[in-house]
């Protein structure tokens, strides 16, 4: 699967759109969902994704397969632009505008789906990063170190922080 | 710290981190984590805590919704594969603005705007104690009575 991808990047960078397509399907949803889950809003989610898929088919030869991998590549990408977003004066996203729910939450959406979405957007924007990425994301430390530009031990610390603040939240749900 | 107690702190801040599941772990301390949680009664609990977290950290359900072939299609049929230079011109204004969005421009703006409140001030309300006008002429003075 590598080498097919280094040879899609190769076709990608002659302007072979075919080639481009197979790339975007097989990051754009991993790219979509990371950018949902950072910035708590599907359609900035979404400018974020299409933006980063932007940069695959207008920069790919800045892409070095030796440094990272390009699944790497693309999310560094995404985080730095969901970092100009949520950095930006006055960011508010669709679900922080909504009307609060008339209705107390049910159980199932105290201790479900909705909840932990929720508890994940009241972490600090660098722990929810870093939770994100190594759980959700599958990427290694050193990887998530590499896309955050910061060292293997930080991660881990933030790691530990993220859960930590996870834990307390679930323990005063239950 | 005795390597036991080194290796039993290791092993609690990978889990701390990584969660219970032992696919997280890495693959080179994966076996030490494994005999470090074997033989301590804290780490059980701590890793059943974890596991707990995980299976609340698995309901998260979020999906991507964009239609891949049909923005793969919009992007490369709509732009050209090296953007035009003024895109790039375009997109480097953009971060300029952006950078004035943040507020960094405040500082600056801030140090020159009481740095010329100052200078007027002073400029305007302060005296000098002596009358130095005439100085040019005194020191031709001196230098004539030498």
């Amino acid at each position: 699967m590598v080498s097919d991808e280094s040879e899609l990047v190769a076709r990608v960078c002659q302007g072979d759109r075919r080639a481009y397509a197979s790339l975007v399907a097989r990051h754009l949803p991993a790219v979509e969902v990371y950018a949902r889950r950072i910035l708590g809003d599907e359609y900035l989610a979404q400018d974020v994704a299409q933006e980063v898929m932007l940069v695959l088919w207008q920069r790919l030869d800045r892409f070095n397969p030796e440094k990272s991998r390009l699944t790497t590549w693309l999310h560094r990408i995404a985080h730095n632009r969901c970092i100009d977003l949520l950095r930006k004066p006055g960011y508010k996203t669709l679900e922080d505008a909504r009307e609060p729910a008339a209705q107390p939450p049910t159980t199932q959406e105290t201790f479900g789906a909705a909840s932990i979405d929720a508890a994940l957007c009241e972490l600090p924007e660098s722990q929810r990063t870093a939770l994100v990425l190594t759980y959700y994301q599958n990427f290694t430390n050193r990887e998530v170190a590499l896309i955050m530009s910061s060292s293997v031990r930080a991660v881990e610390s933030l790691l530990c922080r993220a859960r930590g603040n996870l834990k307390k939240h679930l323990e005063t749900d239950q | 710290m005795s390597p036991e107690r080194e290796s039993q702190r290791r092993a609690r801040a990978l889990i701390e981190a990584l969660g219970a599941e032992q696919s997280a772990w890495p693959d080179a301390e994966r076996q030490f984590i494994l005999s470090a949680l074997a033989d301590s009664d804290v780490l059980k609990v701590l890793h059943k805590q974890e596991q707990t977290l995980d299976e609340w950290l698995n309901q998260s359900s979020v999906t991507a919704n964009l239609d891949a072939q049909a923005v793969a299609r919009q992007i490369s049929q709509s732009y050209p594969q090296k953007p035009a230079l003024e895109a790039r011109l375009g997109a480097a204004l953009e971060r300029i603005a952006d950078l004035f969005a943040f507020g960094l421009w405040r500082s600056p703006v801030a140090a020159s705007v009481t740095l010329s409140v100052g200078i007027a001030l002073g400029t305007m309300v302060y005296v000098p104690s002596e009358d130095w006008s005439n100085a040019e002429q005194y020191s031709f003075t001196v230098i004539g009575e030498e």
